[in-house]
């Protein structure tokens, strides 16, 4: 009997492990983590926050992939930096959209999700989402996955029709002609800092 | 009357005019540059949308008087608004606007041959303002599931192949593009708003962008608190939402 059981749970793992979570699956697991986080009343307090901001930060580590992110927000410019340069560059994009958001966290206030399904069509997938109620109106989100070992990663997020990668990429591509790569680190970090606007 | 005709008329010139050259220039823009295999494979379908933007040192220029405009006036005055009018009641104001606009989704329905977008509006038209006092309520979403039809003369020239052109920032309308703008100038023919007196109209559409502007919250604040180039985020961002409106 035990045999058989362990059998089972071997044939099941190794079921799971072979094929993966379905790309709503991973957006699911760490979006309900999240929720979890947000509305956790003993991490309400300030005090708390920048524990809460590290929980939630673990969680998106946990399903975001940073490379393919920046990777196809420069797009074209990628393939001109060196190895060195990548991973600066990868390592002050997370830092920049961390130091953007982690203010927005309160914001939450018991919203729920909805999914809307999935498309997916060989090594990339997208997840439909809706956000209920957000100031009285819904707030329609598409997450942009890519398979990588037979794990489903996010890159990108649209939020009402606004790509993330898109938005950053006009930006970075105007930033990059104008003052190169350095240039553009320069801004990047500048924001991160707090100076304002890099570029009036 | 005449006056948004005459507008109309000179902008539709603009365009065909425009037509040529915009196509000549287009090669100049990065973003269409023919891309190698390994780039279209990872750049798919999410390859930028991006529009051509001649004239950005004006345009740059009233994004900055736009800014001004909106920190400095309409901001306070809609705080000082949204104090009087608790949010229900704007909503309640927002939802009479758009039920007297009505024509504008209807006809831009038809011309891109949605007739069931069409009597969804007729619809909505007909119980919004009998049952929804005039607009106020939304009995029409709420009870009989029949929700507004987001459609413009823009959207409508976008679904028959016709390019953005390229972008404009206008002084207080905000961002768009030439293709929007002669479609903005034609959806004023349809709005019933246009039609008042021109005292009386102003009056109207001052109100209605407060109570837009109340609605919003920190919209256009976190677009800039997120940008490294506010003004290019915000070109991006109107051209990638009105593609993806284009396309719906």
């Amino acid at each position: 009997m035990g045999f058989r059981i362990l059998l089972f749970l071997f044939t099941f793992f190794g079921y799971s492990l072979a094929f993966g979570a379905s790309p709503t699956e991973r957006v699911k697991e760490v979006t309900d983590r999240i929720i979890a986080i947000l509305s956790d009343n003993s991490l309400k307090s300030p005090e708390k926050k920048e524990e809460k901001v590290k929980l939630i930060k673990d969680e998106i580590n946990k399903v975001f992939d940073w490379e393919e992110f920046s990777k196809r927000t420069l797009a074209q410019h990628w393939q001109k930096l060196t190895p060195q340069q990548k991973e600066e560059f990868i390592k002050n994009y997370q830092k920049l959209l961390e130091s953007v958001y982690s203010d927005k966290m309160n914001a939450y206030s018991g919203e729920q999700v909805r999914y809307e399904g999935e498309e997916i069509s060989e090594q990339n997938s997208i997840v439909k989402v809706v956000v209920l109620g957000y100031k009285g109106a819904d707030i329609p989100l598409i997450y942009r996955l890519v398979q990588k070992s037979n794990q489903w990663f996010v890159y990108d997020v649209v939020i009402e029709g606004i790509s993330l990668v898109n938005n950053y990429r006009s930006q970075f591509n105007s930033i990059m002609i104008k003052s190169g790569y350095e240039g553009l680190l320069k801004a990047i970090k500048d924001k991160i800092e707090g100076k304002g606007d890099a570029i009036k | 009357m005449n006056y948004p005709k005459i507008i109309l008329l000179v902008l539709c010139g603009m365009m065909f005019f425009s037509y040529g050259v915009l196509y000549a220039e287009e090669g100049t823009v990065w973003q269409t540059k023919t891309f190698s295999e390994e780039e279209l494979r990872y750049l798919g379908e999410d390859r930028a949308i991006e529009v051509s933007d001649p004239l950005e040192p004006l345009n740059r220029l009233f994004f900055t008087f736009n800014d001004r405009l909106y920190f400095w006036l309409l901001r306070p005055i809609s705080k000082g608004y949204s104090f009087v009018f608790p949010e229900p009641l704007r909503v309640c104001f927002l939802r009479a606007y758009e039920n007297v606009k009505m024509p504008i989704r209807a006809i831009n329905c038809l011309l891109q041959l949605k007739f069931h977008g069409f009597i969804k509006e007729m619809g909505r038209f007909l119980i919004n303002s009998t049952v929804g006092i005039l607009g106020f309520g939304d009995p029409a979403k709420e009870v009989f599931g029949l929700s507004p039809q987001d459609e413009d003369l823009g959207q409508t020239f976008g679904s028959y192949g016709i390019g953005a052109g390229f972008y404009i920032v206008w002084p207080i309308l905000g961002p768009s593009t030439l293709r929007d703008t002669v479609g903005k100038a034609g959806d004023s023919l349809l709005n019933p708003i246009s039609h008042l007196e021109s005292k009386d109209m102003l009056y109207v559409r001052a109100t209605e962008s407060i109570n837009q502007v109340s609605l919003e919250g920190m919209k256009y604040e976190d677009l800039k608190g997120s940008s490294l180039d506010p003004y290019v985020s915000m070109r991006d961002a109107y051209c990638q939402q009105r593609e993806t409106k284009i396309k719906e």
